[in-house]
């Protein structure tokens, strides 16, 4: 329970919010409040659980097959293959011309006696996290370059190669602190075409995830595009 | 319908942007949610329109589950039923505005242990709501399911607006009694 005097008042008002009881304008009131409030954005979690008991009372109702075709046509457009994996809305938002240029300077700046090979812009939707990922596929070494984004304190990126299988996510490392890292990429993704592969960051702890899985919130991904 | 661990695995890899997971997502869900948005709007047309536009909620925000303390069917179960009561609300008065409630709603509140208990205590609230008087669930069933407001609910109850709002109020203090007896 909260430990504040608005607390039972509050709690009760997080509960009109999750049933959709407050107009409009109080819905927005509360949610700003809330956003700002652990205490009350936690009973709005509470009653959102307890309230959802309500649902096994809806008899489940099969959609026609036609929603489901139109839903993957909506998201995936008309190549319905699973194949390769595709962040709606995140790659459109990359200058194509940027990331060549980066790619190509970056690339130069760290290893000028190689070919250049394959690139990655492995980017937050809204730009708070860029690396830049040149693949040396000779050499299977990916290096990479941070130019936008910091940890929070106390946690760490770390890397990850995502099959395009639906295999499990392959740690790639965790980046140190210097903006520049190369990589080596681990044995069981080269099973798999550098082009099919997705690169992805996310929030762990120090060290790395603890469960050699991403433990923490997903924070930018990126393809693995031709230089 | 698939165990709750095996939802939270496919959410957690449409996160990562699995097509095919998301296509299992929506197999195992898809008509679970399906009969939440038709309760609240009753409109098959809407209905699957809402249910397309559930899931391309989830393919885009799948990243913010792991943090939000929710359990993985309520997740989506949240984000169903207010895109649904958007629209309800939208379609009956052309000038407010559509909001993203369920977007907002579940980037709040990181609580992990939370998700833990949801399963095993949800359920309770049907035992809860028994206690109350057959109106006062009614109306906090109308409420849930079918997304009613305060007005709403006391036309169908003919009751005056506030009696109404006293109703709703004492009844979410009683059942929060019940359920953490």
């Amino acid at each position: 329970m909260t430990a504040t005097t608005d607390g039972p008042e509050d709690d009760i008002r997080a509960a009109e919010y999750v049933l959709r009881l407050l107009p409009a304008d109080e819905e927005r009131a509360f949610e700003a409040r809330a956003a700002g409030d652990p205490t009350l954005s936690e009973r709005v979690t509470y009653w959102a659980n307890r309230l959802s008991g309500l649902n096994i009372h809806i008899d489940p109702v099969k959609p026609r097959s036609a929603v489901r075709r139109e839903l993957m046509q909506r998201l995936f457009g008309t190549d319905s293959k699973p194949s390769f994996w595709q962040r709606a809305g995140l790659w459109q938002s990359v200058s194509f011309a940027s990331l060549v240029l980066a790619g190509f300077l970056g690339f130069q700046a760290m290893q000028p006696s190689l070919a250049p090979g394959l690139v990655s812009e492995i980017a937050a939707e809204d730009d708070s996290l860029r690396v830049l990922a040149v693949v040396i596929p000779s050499t299977h070494v990916i290096q990479l370059t941070r130019t936008a984004g910091d940890p929070a304190p106390g946690r760490v990126f770390q890397l990850w190669g995502i099959p395009p299988d639906g295999s499990a996510p392959v740690s790639l490392g965790v980046l140190p602190e210097d903006p520049t890292a190369s990589v080596q990429v681990p044995d069981p993704l080269l099973a798999y075409p550098a082009t099919s592969l997705t690169l992805a960051i996310s929030d762990e702890p120090t060290g790395g995830s603890p469960t050699g899985a991403p433990t923490g919130d997903v924070l930018a991904l990126g393809e693995i595009t031709p230089l | 319908m698939a165990q709750i661990s095996e939802i939270e695995e496919m959410i957690a890899r449409v996160a990562l942007g699995d097509r095919k997971a998301f296509s299992q997502l929506y197999d195992a869900t898809s008509a679970k949610l399906f009969g939440v948005i038709l309760r609240v709007l009753n409109n098959r047309a809407s209905a699957e329109d809402v249910l397309q536009e559930s899931y391309m909620k989830i393919w885009r925000h799948a990243d913010r589950y792991t943090s939000n303390g929710l359990s993985p069917m309520t997740w989506l179960i949240t984000i169903a039923r207010n895109s649904a009561i958007d629209r309800l609300r939208a379609t009956r008065d052309s000038t407010a505005d559509v909001d993203d409630m369920a977007d907002r709603l579940v980037s709040t509140g990181p609580t992990p242990e939370q998700s833990a208990i949801a399963a095993g205590e949800a359920s309770r609230i049907t035992a809860c709501l028994d206690e109350l008087d057959t109106d006062k669930a009614g109306a906090v069933r109308g409420a849930y399911l079918q997304g009613l407001t305060y007005a709403e609910l006391a036309e169908k109850f003919s009751v005056p607006l506030n009696t109404m709002r006293t109703w709703l109020r004492r009844s979410l203090i009683s059942l929060r009694e019940c359920m953490e007896r």
